[in-house]
C-alpha cells in the first residue's frame, strides 16, 4: 500500500516479550519511518500507553506476570485504547489458542520464527490501515462539526424569520398605541385588547425560543423516540415558512406507528427531518422563483413499518436534483443548493446519523417532477 | 553447522547478525543452571529458547525445542540441547571473531550527558540500539567497577530497563 504519511508524522509501534532478544530481531523489520516503545515487564504495558501515541501493539502471548491474552482483554475493556490494534507474536504450538485471540480482537498474528519479510509486509500494512482509518474518522469528526455550526446557521435563519412577523405586530401595536393616546381615541376596551395582544405575540416569541433552546440542548440520552412526533415537531418548526409559501406539507403515518417507539436520540432524527425538509423548502422556492405558473408545491412524508425498519419518504416536486450531482449527493462538500452557497455537508451529516447512530441507511432518487428521499431506520 | 550465518547475514546484515548473536550469548549465558529436569521454570525457558534461537537460524537447538514437549526422555533431550548450544556458542564465538569489536569511547566529558540521554530513553521505554549502551560502556570502563558495568550490560541485554534506569542513575552521581 502507497500511503502519502505526514512527514513529520513517526508511527509509534509497542512492542511487548519478555524476550529482549526478540524485540531487537523485530525492530530490524521495521521502517525507519517507525518509533519503536518496547518493555519486556507486561505489566508496564499500561504505563506506556498513558504516556504515548501507539499506533500498533505486538503482543507475545507467553509472558509472565500478566499474559498477552490478559492484556488484550484490558485493552479491548479500556475505551482510551480500545481501538488500537495489536498483533499477537506466537510460537507454531501456541495456534491452536488463535482463535481465543482473534476473539479478544486481535487483528493478525505472526509466528516465530519471524520471516522477516513477512513481518515488515504485515507491521506496514496494519500500521498503514490504522493511520488512514484514524484520518478519516479525524475528517468526519471536522466535517460533522463544520456540519453543526451549518445547521445553527441555518437554524438562527429560521428563527429571524419566525420572529419577524411577531416582531413586526408587537411595532405595529405600539406604534397605535402612541398614535391613539396621542389622538385622545384609546378607549379603555381597546387599551386592554391591544395589551393582551401584545401579551400573546410576545408569548408566541418566548415560545419560539424554548423550541430552538430544546432543540440545541446537549448531553441528551438515547431514550424512546416517536417518529411521528419528532417529525410533526420539525413542521412546526416550519409552519410559518410553508404559510408564507404556500407550500403542502401532508404525512401520512401507518397505523403501528403511532404509538410506536424506539431508542435513540431525538435530536438526530430531528436534525435528518431538519436537513431533509429545509433542502425540499429551498428547491420549491428556487422553482416558484424562475417559474410563472401557479403550480402547486408540496412536501409529502409518508412512514411505514416494514419488519424490523421504519421506512421514511420524503417527496417533493421541485424538480429534483441535478442529475449531474444526484449519485455523490451524501458525499461531503457536494451541494443542492443554487450557486453552491450551502456547505454541502447537510445530506452528508444525515447519512452519517442514520448510518452511524441509526443503523439504518438513505437513498435519493429524482421522481417525474422532484425527489424522493427514502430513509430505513432498524426499528430495534 | 548449527547456524544457518548465511541466511542470517541475508536477512539482517552484518552489523544486527553479530549484534543479535552477541546478545544470545549474553541472554543464555546460564543455560546450564535453567536446562535441568527439576527446574519448574524448564518449559517457558524452553519455550523462550525456541523463539530466539529460531528466529537467529540456530536450527539444531530450535529443533531440540520443539522435540522437547513430545519426547518422553526429558533427559536426553536436555543433555542433548546442552550440548548442542554448547557447540552453537562455539560457533558464534567464531563467526563474532571476525566482527570488528567496538571499542569505541566517548570524550569523558560527555559521558554525564550520554548517560543522562541514555536514562531518558529508558524512562520512555524507547528502544535504545546496543551499539549506543556498547559505547557508554566502554567509556566507563576504568571510571566505575567493572561489577555495575557487568551489571548494566547484562540488565539492558534482557531488556530490563527500571534496572538499568537505576544503574545508571547511580553510575551518574559517581562520575
Amino acid at each position: 500500500m502507497d500511503i502519502n504519511f505526514d512527514e513529520n508524522y513517526q508511527p509509534t509501534i509497542l512492542i511487548v516479550d519478555d524476550e529482549k532478544i526478540n524485540i531487537d530481531y523485530i525492530v530490524k523489520s521495521f521502517d525507519s519511518r517507525f518509533k519503536a516503545k518496547i518493555t519486556t515487564d507486561s505489566k508496564l504495558v499500561f504505563k506506556i500507553l498513558e504516556k504515548n501515541k501507539i499506533d500498533l501493539i505486538l503482543l507475545d502471548i507467553q509472558m509472565p506476570g500478566i499474559n498477552g491474552f490478559e492484556i488484550a482483554k484490558k485493552l479491548k475493556e479500556d475505551e482510551r485504547y480500545s481501538n488500537i490494534p495489536f498483533i499477537f507474536l506466537t510460537s507454531q504450538s501456541e495456534t491452536d489458542s488463535l482463535v481465543q485471540g482473534f476473539e479478544l480482537g486481535a487483528i493478525d498474528y505472526i509466528t516465530k520464527p519471524f520471516n522477516l519479510a513477512e513481518l515488515k509486509a504485515r507491521i506496514n500494512t496494519h500500521v498503514n490501515n490504522f493511520i488512514l482509518q484514524q484520518r478519516v474518522k479525524e475528517q468526519q469528526k471536522e466535517i460533522l462539526i463544520q456540519s453543526k455550526f451549518a445547521a445553527i446557521g441555518e437554524m438562527t435563519s429560521m428563527l429571524a424569520h419566525q420572529w419577524r412577523q411577531p416582531l413586526n405586530i408587537i411595532s405595529l401595536i405600539a406604534q397605535e398605541i402612541t398614535f391613539d393616546r396621542e389622538m385622545k381615541i384609546l378607549s379603555d376596551d381597546e387599551y386592554y385588547r391591544k395589551k393582551e395582544l401584545l401579551l400573546n405575540t410576545l408569548s408566541d416569541l418566548s415560545k419560539t425560543i424554548e423550541t430552538f433552546v430544546k432543540y440545541y440542548k446537549n448531553n441528551e440520552a438515547p431514550k424512546d423516540v416517536n417518529v411521528l412526533v419528532s417529525l410533526e415537531q420539525v413542521i412546526n418548526l416550519f409552519n410559518e415558512i410553508f404559510e408564507e409559501n404556500n407550500i403542502k406539507i401532508k404525512v401520512e403515518c401507518q397505523d403501528e406507528l403511532n404509538e410506536f417507539t424506539f431508542k435513540s436520540l431525538t435530536k438526530d432524527i430531528k436534525q435528518i427531518f431538519i436537513n431533509i425538509i429545509q433542502n425540499s423548502i429551498e428547491a420549491i422556492i428556487k422553482e416558484k422563483n424562475n417559474s410563472d405558473n401557479e403550480k402547486e408545491y408540496f412536501i409529502n412524508v409518508k412512514l411505514t413499518l416494514i419488519e424490523d425498519f421504519i421506512n421514511i419518504e420524503i417527496k417533493d416536486n421541485a424538480g429534483g436534483i441535478d442529475t449531474k450531482i444526484i449519485d455523490t449527493v451524501f458525499e461531503p462538500y457536494v451541494s443542492t443548493k443554487e450557486n453552491l452557497n450551502g456547505p454541502g455537508l447537510g445530506l452528508y451529516s444525515v447519512k452519517m446519523m442514520i448510518e452511524n447512530h441509526l443503523n439504518g441507511s438513505i437513498n435519493a432518487k429524482n421522481t417525474s417532477d422532484g425527489v424522493v428521499f427514502t430513509i430505513k431506520i432498524k426499528a430495534n | 553447522m548449527n547456524i544457518d550465518i548465511n541466511k542470517l547475514l541475508e536477512e539482517l546484515g552484518e552489523t544486527s547478525t553479530y549484534s543479535l548473536l552477541n546478545k544470545f550469548l549474553i541472554t543464555y549465558k546460564d543455560y546450564k543452571n535453567h536446562l535441568k529436569v527439576d527446574n519448574e521454570d524448564l518449559d517457558k525457558y524452553i519455550h523462550k529458547l525456541k523463539g530466539s534461537s529460531g528466529n537467529l537460524k540456530i536450527n539444531s537447538v530450535h529443533e531440540l525445542c520443539i522435540d522437547f514437549p513430545k519426547n518422553e526422555n526429558k533427559s536426553e533431550v536436555l543433555d542433548n540441547l546442552i550440548k548442542k548450544i554448547e557447540d552453537s556458542f562455539l560457533e558464534i564465538k567464531t563467526i563474532l571473531k571476525d566482527e570488528k569489536t567496538n571499542n569505541e569511547k566517548l570524550d569523558p566529558n560527555k559521558i554525564g550527558n550520554a548517560l543522562d540521554e541514555l536514562i531518558f530513553d529508558l524512562n520512555e521505554f524507547n528502544y535504545i540500539e546496543d551499539s549506543r549502551v556498547k559505547v557508554i560502556l566502554n567509556s566507563l570502563d576504568g571510571i566505575i567497577s567493572n561489577k555495575i558495568i557487568d551489571n548494566l550490560e547484562k540488565e539492558f541485554a534482557n531488556g530490563n530497563y527500571e534496572k538499568s534506569t537505576i544503574l545508571c542513575q547511580t553510575i551518574r552521581s559517581l562520575i
